[in-house]
């Protein structure tokens, strides 16, 4: 008999608990939640709020242009996930305060941000990014920070028929699949370390092998692989290659067998803390090659303010840097959008207001807000659509660097990598030539 | 919860237990399309195949958790060789299989993988069963994770695109939590079910009067072990993406077993009330204290635990007398 | 290389038997499974870092400070919410769900107070050379105090009254009770000295690695094997089995790949349940 009325109970919680979300989630308003396009035929729309003005063409056109992003503010991306958020929120104050918002076919649209935390975690983030579109109404969307939670939503970017743009995702493959609706910032991890390599032949023709050990993530596999590539194509040996696990909490024994490979550099393909963790532990262990590279972590300002001594001497990969230098020439030509401002002023505002210094993930997720807000504006619409044909145009410069797009695939192709070198305290780019802003200390172990 | 009386076992054709369960299986479908009608709020697609799929997770843990007393800490391998079976079959090795079939029938290699796993570890008792477990997740990510990427995909993943179809995988989601109603209604009146609660209450005694206690354990696991890998492979036709990173994740082991704690454990109800609670409270607080939610979450689960000590399903039989006659 | 990977390995080691005793202690004492306990280790790592960094202690004092605070951490979070478990018949399956509740708290906490940045202290000790291996000091000093702090749980288990009334009470609440020792003031005690213990495992964690808060997944797994195989609470067996852990994680590097290396250690813990599933060593009730 239990049984039975168990499972009558069981019935009237699930309604229950039915009407119970519904009661919550009911936005004030009763906003009009669009079902999701089907495939033929219908041309896709944008999400539209209740209340909108007309131009002269007739266009329906929204109050005010809402971006969404799932930030990363707790779980294993939290730190990188903040400078999203904090980037996109300085774009939005730029853009409403400086221009009265993004003009769209004449129509001036202030930008609204909302946003809600993934947990670094695939289910929270998909259901966020949906809520984000349905819920709030987002009409254009930032993707989660990491490549692994940026391809999980893509095929719901796809579907939902949004714009998504990769403002934290570098990895080659989301870009092979054929998705149309998410869109590259970085420049493809594969190519992160290239920069690098050239440096080290052109300026020690005698430095011959090179030992590689990275974290089993898609992001570091496929920065790592571009490194071996390249390295080999540079004629250098790759005297070591292996991979440590996300829960490696002692880096020692693969340390050892790559210094064992007595190798001229070592590149550590790391994400953040396990970066961290190498560099000190190569310190302990005294391994101390010519040249050693710690993957993105290493491009963060916290990199030598926690390391300290440790950091001296060490490289890495960046998208972007504070001290980045602009030909202020450059600010007048037509590629030229947003703030007139170089990376450095930029990162001063940025710390102003929000307590501390960007790395590439705030400056880059500002640059991919002036990106998406000239494919707008190019585009006269802010249907996906034609956004997204607007980004296949599309091809300027910002205090970010370059953005262009592979018509193709929606891949980044305009934006360059630089490498850095930590020397007392100062981020210097040592490479590529033309963006450099000191020399380098190579051998580094002198 | 004390073992089911006797004479549950007479009543299996019982017409009005064939009447509720066929309200079930109404209520649920019925819920499930109504919640993805246009124009009513909250019509979100994740939201409630998420929901769904908390509840199925929890179902599949009670079933062995809740009747035979034995605790997975590493109950969501199987979930995540669930996503893994449908990834390699339909996205790597490109098998001529329909994919709404395949999500339901790939599952049954993970439910073999889970006997042969069960044989030694159904011998472990109490926290040594579940450390085992939690033990065997964390060398099947890994050893996943080290297999050829062209069969499983390595760091990467498996990305399937072209099966991307989430309104008819949330119909599959729909179809597996009435299966798994109906399988844990008819678990309760029947004699394999009074069989496993023996086991749980004394497993000893159990195998003194006569119930194949081995066999009744590994056959407990493997439908818990289906369940869980039929939803991995759902959320994979869901999604078309699995990742390591992603799928083996021990923190949805330890919302499956505060879901099952939370509503009562061996009973129909409790997971469905425990995991679809947990799943509505964490999105409540998660929409509007971005920040904070997490404190906030874990004071809700310890609050319960403290004044809920049999979870919601035995603090309503304590304390609302009218519902207790009902339920007993 | 190989002495090199052994001496990383056991020096680790040593650190990953400190981190687990705690949770090994109240496990085998009252039945309580800690799943905060890998979150709590890094709440204790993150105070060394603000007691050094921000009050410009030296790390070793912020270790010492540690013991207390654990203790009295312990002692509290007992009466406070264990307390109310402790006579229910599912003990350890209703404290995974309240220590799982509790876990969310203090990560939650911690990365709300510190921030999500990595934090890192300057490395302590210099490193110095024997016979061609490299020895790091912090991490030998980590190794020391920790051996140093099991034996002294050792002693204290078999020399001390408040030892033997947790041993009375870790195998019986109702016979103590019927010898005068009021369970609940033992359990708070031992609750305090796992926590004492945790404090200066994070304090050493902090010494030897930069911390995020995502670091306790990877103690707290590691913790669940060490307990298992050393025998719950069993201080010197727990020691042993956190040195197996980081020597077996050391050589699967060199023999396998370093990718695989937790599932060796893993594989080895699946086979010794099941070949000795009372674990390699005895756990504190027995005797």
């Amino acid at each position: 008999m239990r049984a039975t009325k168990q499972a009558g109970l069981a019935m009237a919680v699930s309604l229950l608990m039915l009407f119970a979300a519904c009661a919550g989630e009911a936005e004030p308003g009763g906003q009009e939640l669009p079902e999701a396009p089907t495939t033929e035929g219908a041309e896709p729309t944008t999400s539209v709020p209740a209340s909108t003005e007309s131009t002269e063409e007739g266009v329906e056109l929204p109050d005010e242009i809402v971006i969404g992003i799932p930030a990363s503010l707790t779980g294993q991306y939290e730190a990188l996930g903040r400078q999203g958020l904090d980037g996109l929120n300085m774009f939005a104050e730029w853009v409403n305060n400086e221009r009265g918002g993004i003009d769209v076919g004449g129509t001036k649209i202030p930008v609204r941000i909302v946003f809600g935390d993934d947990r670094s975690d695939k289910d929270t983030a998909l259901r966020l990014f949906e809520k984000l579109v349905l819920e709030d109404g987002a009409h254009f969307m930032f993707a989660s920070y990491s490549s692994g939670l940026t391809l999980s939503q893509a095929p719901l970017a796809d579907q939902l028929d949004v714009v998504s743009m990769a403002w934290g995702a570098s990895s080659d493959d989301i870009w092979e699949q054929g998705f149309t609706r998410t869109v590259g910032v970085y420049t493809p991890a594969s190519q992160y370390d290239h920069s690098l390599l050239d440096f080290v032949t052109a300026a020690d023709p005698a430095a011959q092998t090179v030992a590689i050990a990275y974290k089993d993530d898609p992001f570091t596999v496929a920065e790592a692989e571009g490194a071996q590539a390249k390295a080999e194509e540079l004629g250098m040996e790759v005297v070591y290659f292996d991979k440590y696990p996300a829960e490696a909490a002692d880096l020692s024994p693969i340390l050892t067998q790559a210094a064992d490979s007595d190798p001229d550099v070592i590149l550590v393909v790391a994400h953040f803390q396990d970066g961290a963790l190498a560099a000190r532990q190569m310190q302990e262990l005294g391994i101390d090659p010519m040249a050693s590279s710690f993957g993105s972590g290493a491009a963060t300002t916290d990199w030598w303010t926690e390391l300290g001594e440790a950091a001296q001497g060490t490289f890495g990969p960046a998208q972007w840097e504070p001290s980045q230098t602009v030909d202020p020439a450059a600010f007048d030509t037509d590629g030229w959008v947003g703030p007139q401002v170089t990376p450095a002023e930029f990162s001063e505002q940025y710390s102003a207001e929000f307590g501390y210094e960007p790395d590439y993930r705030g400056g880059l997720a500002f640059h991919a807000g002036l990106a998406l807000m000239a494919a707008i504006e190019a585009a006269g619409s802010v249907d996906t659509q034609a956004v997204i044909d607007a980004f296949k145009e599309l091809d300027i410069q910002t205090m970010g660097g370059g953005f262009r797009v592979d018509p193709e695939t929606l891949n980044q192709v305009g934006h360059s990598m630089l490498t850095i070198q930590w020397q007392d305290g100062e981020k210097v780019i040592i490479a590529p030539a033309e963006s450099a802003t000191g020399e380098a200390i190579y051998p580094a172990n002198e | 919860m004390k073992t089911a009386p006797p004479e549950v076992i007479l009543e299996r054709r019982d017409p009005i237990r064939l009447l509720n369960m066929s309200l079930v299986v109404f209520a649920v479908v019925a819920a499930g399309v109504l919640a993805l009608q246009p124009g009513l709020p909250g019509a979100s697609l994740v939201f409630w195949f998420n929901l769904m799929k908390a509840i199925v997770l929890a179902m599949s843990l009670n079933l062995i958790t809740g009747y035979t007393g034995y605790v997975d800490f590493g109950h969501v391998v199987f979930y995540g060789l669930g996503t893994y079976v449908a990834g390699i079959a339909i996205g790597m090795l490109g098998l001529a299989v329909p994919v709404p079939l395949w999500v339901f029938v790939g599952p049954l290699l993970v439910a073999l993988i889970a006997v042969l796993v069960g044989m030694p570890a159904l011998r472990l008792r109490g926290a040594y069963f579940a450390i085992a477990m939690l033990s065997f997740n964390a060398a099947t990510r890994l050893v996943v994770l080290n297999l050829p990427r062209d069969f499983a995909g390595g760091a990467f993943g498996i990305p399937t695109p072209e099966i991307y179809d989430p309104r008819t995988a949330y119909y599959g989601m729909v179809g597996l939590l009435v299966a798994i109603i109906l399988v844990t209604v008819w678990l309760g009146g029947s004699r394999f079910g009074v069989g496993l609660k023996a086991i749980r209450d004394d497993e000893g005694a159990a195998g003194v009067m006569g119930i194949r206690t081995t066999q009744y354990k590994l056959a407990a696991f493997g439908a818990s072990a289906y369940f869980a890998a039929a939803a991995g492979s759902v959320d994979y036709w869901f999604v078309a993406f699995t990742s390591n990173e992603l799928v083996f994740n021990n923190v949805v082991t330890v919302e499956m077993v505060a879901g099952v704690f939370l509503g009562g454990a061996g009973t129909v109800v409790g997971p469905v009330f425990g995991a679809g609670i947990l799943y509505l409270v964490r999105d409540f607080l998660w929409v509007r204290f971005p920040f904070l939610y997490l404190p906030m979450f874990g004071a809700v689960i310890a609050v319960v635990v403290l004044f809920m000590p049999r979870g919601i399903v035995g603090f309503v039989e304590d304390h609302v007398p009218a519902l207790r006659a009902k339920i007993k | 290389m190989e002495a090199q990977i052994l001496v990383n390995g056991l020096l680790i080691g040593g650190v990953y038997g400190i981190a687990a005793l705690g949770l090994g202690l109240v496990w085998g004492v009252m039945s309580v499974v800690n799943v905060a306990h890998g979150d709590l280790l890094i709440f204790f790592a993150y105070m060394t870092w603000a007691l050094v960094v921000v009050q410009s202690l030296p790390p070793f004092l912020a270790l010492v400070l540690l013991i207390p605070a654990g203790f009295i951490i312990g002692y509290f979070l007992y009466h406070l919410l264990v307390r109310h478990l402790i006579h229910r018949s599912e003990v350890e399956l209703m404290s995974l769900v309240l220590f799982f509740g509790l876990s969310a708290i203090v990560y939650g906490f911690a990365a709300y107070l510190w921030g999500s940045d990595f934090r890192s202290l300057p490395i302590p000790l210099p490193t110095f050379q024997v016979l061609g291996v490299a020895v790091p000091g912090t991490r030998l000093a980590a190794f020391l105090i920790g051996g140093g702090l099991v034996l002294g749980l050792r002693w204290f288990f078999r020399k001390t009254f408040w030892g033997k009334a947790i041993r009375a009470v870790a195998q019986s609440r109702d016979a103590a009770r019927a010898l005068g020792i009021d369970p609940d003031r033992v359990s708070a005690v031992a609750f305090g000295i796992a926590l004492a213990y945790a404090g200066v495992a994070g304090a050493l964690i902090a010494m030897i690695s930069p911390l995020s808060p995502s670091l306790g997944v990877a103690y707290a797994g590691r913790s669940f094997a060490v307990v298992v195989l050393g025998g719950l609470g069993n201080p010197v067996g727990t020691l042993v089995a956190g040195i197996v852990l980081g020597l077996t994680e050391g050589l699967s590097s060199l023999w396998i790949t370093f990718g695989l290396s937790p599932a060796v250690a893993f594989v080895l813990l699946i086979a010794v349940l099941i070949l000795r599933p009372q674990g390699l060593f005895k756990p504190v009730r027995s005797r």
